[in-house]
């Protein structure tokens, strides 16, 4: 190829970036969290993310946002419904399908009564809530599914219904230039990469019997040894210039790349670790007992949630994206159905976070960070699109609602606290002052989905100010402030 | 009333030499205009004696000219396979079966590609609803098994004459390997340069040696047992074929386009 086609050595992109960066930190240290504008220098690359979505919108007075309907002389009593603009109707969940009625309080944190069910002997969520913080007031700014599902996956608006940016799960796996067999891996979660190389791209599957199809070839597909190595050799071989005079955004490359990692992931045969819902050996029956489904029950909350933790602990992706939740997306029925909706897949976070910290590191692990289990490596966000409304609609169910909220769980997260609020009418975005780390009536701004993602970034001190549309992390729930 | 002769002959004339005249343009100039699709009609050749057009300028575009390839999506991959081949990936398949006493029945030819539309790109309108396209490391598994099926399919309808004309073998016989037949070979890699990737490669183009070495590679593979322990009789030309066929259908030239 002609010197003349060389790329050249600063492009205006480059240039971009640069401008963009130090804009970045000068905004950073403008709100004095210089430290954190700098967290890039303190970069772990062993931590593990894993991103449990629940679909339809959730609603969060059954879960992470309540009402205490006895506090405050019963302020949020249903019977002042006209003033607070807010309807819990607790009283529904009496006797439901071991529900009560009562909220879940573990230390600084107060769930909805659909988090857990007394008297089941599954883990509960509340158990591990020195691990657990909940963020709340967070301002969507839609009531569409799949825009916000999307904005919460990158952490930028998506244009129309069009994702824009980058899945947070592949700028995690990326950031880190993870180097596990599938850096990021995402099960019946979308996934978005449009700057980073192909391998950091999620390998998304539909089902885990889809991840054993892809980990695993039968025999009768298998050519002979000799065969196999002559085509990895050859599948190594570069194209021509006159072809890859028109890979315009290098897919060809992005392709050998992704070809190359799809040969590596079947030489280690990985499948053997992913066939807990189907065999019979002792170890699966332990993961689905564990995780509380049944043989064969794959599409189940807990299968998922498994099957999360299994790509974790045997260290075969770095960033596990899953659908955890049942659709939630309940406009026509009350409490009770949403609750049965809700809580399978709190039940598989339960078990999740339960698994994660009963399972020692490995040792190389524990001596780089201290942390004996995988919880202390692992970093949970755990969301939906947006809630449901506070006040009930003309068919008993509740509606699309702006403001949400999120729990996140694990290494780098200061635990047992909630940040942020909805408000007291309404259930609207609160203001939150970043500065101050509290809640506020006045000035402040709303809590959004980049915040999150800048703070998970931040958490293992990746580059919060690589994202498109940056904002600062949420100093309170870092370590030390930041 | 006396129609003007002349002025209508000239009329027809300046008629006559403005279609020659297009015609002598076979290479129309896109048009554009914001929001619109350029209009852009496909040239048969050149006229003699043009100068040759540039097909873009590298410099300005990252080193790159014409539009940014694209993966294949899951339709476009089965049409190609189909075109190329003969053969797509047709497999048994467990599938759920409520009126089953085990609870799934055994689907003994299912489309596999149909199978794995959604892990391979395609939206299902309910968690996803735009196509993803990105080469991911499921799609290169994933489209690398359907080439070994469709090639074996394909290979071994040729070499038995099932399905006539050859797709494969259509330039050697069953029988011909690089030591016997070389130019016959490498006759056979250039037709399916052509077949699966569009391209014309002549049969001595140094491009085609890396293939040249996997069919003699494989063509030539002594009897043994794999490492999972099965037993293989000495290789045959067919392998060969084979190798290339799975080699090509994996290539990013046929997945591209």
């Amino acid at each position: 190829m002609s010197r003349k086609y060389a790329r050249p050595g600063f492009s205006r992109r480059d240039l971009l970036r640069g401008v963009l960066a130090a804009s970045a930190a000068g905004f950073a240290s403008r709100l004095g969290i210089e430290r954190l504008a700098s967290a890039a220098t303190a970069r772990e690359t062993t931590r593990r993310f894993v991103f449990a979505y629940f679909p339809g919108g959730w609603d969060q007075l059954l879960f992470l946002d309540p009402r205490d309907t006895e506090a405050n002389e019963k302020r949020f009593d249903d019977s002042n419904r006209s003033t607070t603009l807010t309807e819990t109707r607790y009283a529904n969940l009496e006797g439901h399908n071991g529900f009560t009625p009562r909220l879940i309080k573990a230390g600084n944190l107060t769930f909805g009564p659909a988090t857990e069910k007394p008297a089941s002997p599954a883990p509960k969520l509340s158990k591990y809530f020195e691990k657990i913080a909940i963020v709340r007031g967070i301002n969507m700014g839609t009531l569409g599914h799949e825009v916000g599902y999307r904005y919460f996956l990158t952490s930028k608006f998506p244009a129309g219904n069009t994702a824009r940016g980058t899945s947070i799960a592949s700028e995690c796996a990326a950031q880190m230039g993870s180097s596990a067999p599938l850096p990021a891996l995402s099960l019946r979660v979308e996934s978005y990469n449009d700057r980073y190389p192909g391998q950091y791209s999620a390998m998304r599957v539909d089902s885990i019997d889809d991840l054993l199809q892809v980990l695993d070839r039968g025999k009768d597909l298998l050519e002979r040894d000799a065969v196999e190595e002559a085509l990895a050799d050859y599948a190594k071989t570069g194209t021509s210039c006159d072809v890859n005079v028109y890979d315009r955004r290098g897919i060809l490359s992005r392709m050998r790349g992704a070809d190359s990692t799809a040969h590596s992931t079947l030489a280690s045969q990985l499948a053997q670790r992913f066939r807990f819902v189907g065999s019979d050996d002792e170890a699966s029956q332990k993961v689905r007992a564990q995780y509380g489904f049944g043989k064969g029950d794959a599409g189940s909350p807990g299968a998922r949630a498994a099957f999360a933790a299994q790509a974790i602990k045997q260290s075969v992706a770095q960033c596990v994206s899953l659908v955890i939740g049942n659709g939630t997306d309940t406009h026509f029925v009350g409490n009770p159905n949403h609750a049965d909706a809700l809580h399978p897949g709190i039940a598989a976070l339960a078990a999740l976070i339960d698994d994660l910290a009963k399972s020692d590191a490995p040792a190389e692990l524990a001596k780089a960070t201290g942390g004996k289990s995988w919880l202390d490596h692992t970093t949970i966000l755990c969301f939906s699109e947006f809630s449901r409304t506070p006040l009930f609609n003309q068919f008993g169910g509740r509606d699309h609602h702006l403001t949400s909220s999120c729990l996140l769980a694990g290494a780098g997260i200061v635990g047992n606290q909630v940040v942020g609020a909805s408000g007291e009418v309404g259930m609207g975005s609160g203001r939150y002052d970043f500065k101050a780390r509290r809640v506020v009536s006045t000035g402040g701004e709303n809590i959004l989905p980049e915040h999150i993602a800048a703070t998970l970034l931040a958490s293992a001190g990746l580059d919060p100010w690589t994202l498109r549309d940056p904002k600062p992390p949420i100093p309170a729930l870092l370590p030390g402030g930041g | 009333m006396k129609s003007p002769a002349l002025p209508s002959s000239l009329f027809k004339s300046l008629l006559s030499l403005t279609l020659v005249a297009c015609g002598a343009t076979p290479v129309p100039r896109a048009k554009e205009s914001p929001g619109k699709a350029v209009d852009v009609q496909a040239a048969t050749s050149m006229p003699d004696g043009h100068p040759d057009v540039p097909v873009g300028d590298p410099a300005s575009n990252n080193d790159r000219v014409g539009r940014a390839a694209r993966r294949l999506n899951v339709e476009q991959l089965r049409a190609s396979l189909l075109a190329a081949t003969g053969f797509t990936w047709v497999a048994s398949r467990r599938v759920s079966d409520p009126d089953s006493p085990t609870g799934f029945s055994q689907l003994p030819d299912a489309d596999m590609l149909e199978a794995f539309a959604a892990t391979l790109g395609r939206p299902d309108y309910v968690t996803s609803t735009s196509e993803s396209i990105e080469p991911a490391v499921t799609f290169a598994k994933l489209a690398s098994d359907a080439a070994r099926v469709a090639c074996r399919t394909a290979v071994k309808a040729d070499v038995e004459g099932k399905s006539p004309p050859p797709r494969i073998l259509r330039h050697a016989g069953a029988t011909d390997t690089r030591a016997s037949n070389e130019s016959a070979i490498r006759k056979n890699l250039g037709y399916l340069a052509l077949r699966f990737w569009g391209r014309h490669v002549a049969p001595e183009d140094p491009q085609l040696l890396p293939l040249l070495t996997l069919f003699d590679k494989a063509s030539t593979a002594a009897a043994g047992v794999d490492t999972n322990g099965t037993k293989r009789v000495a290789a045959s030309p067919a392998d060969g074929w084979r190798a290339v066929c799975i080699a090509m259908a994996t290539d990013p030239q046929f997945l591209t386009y």
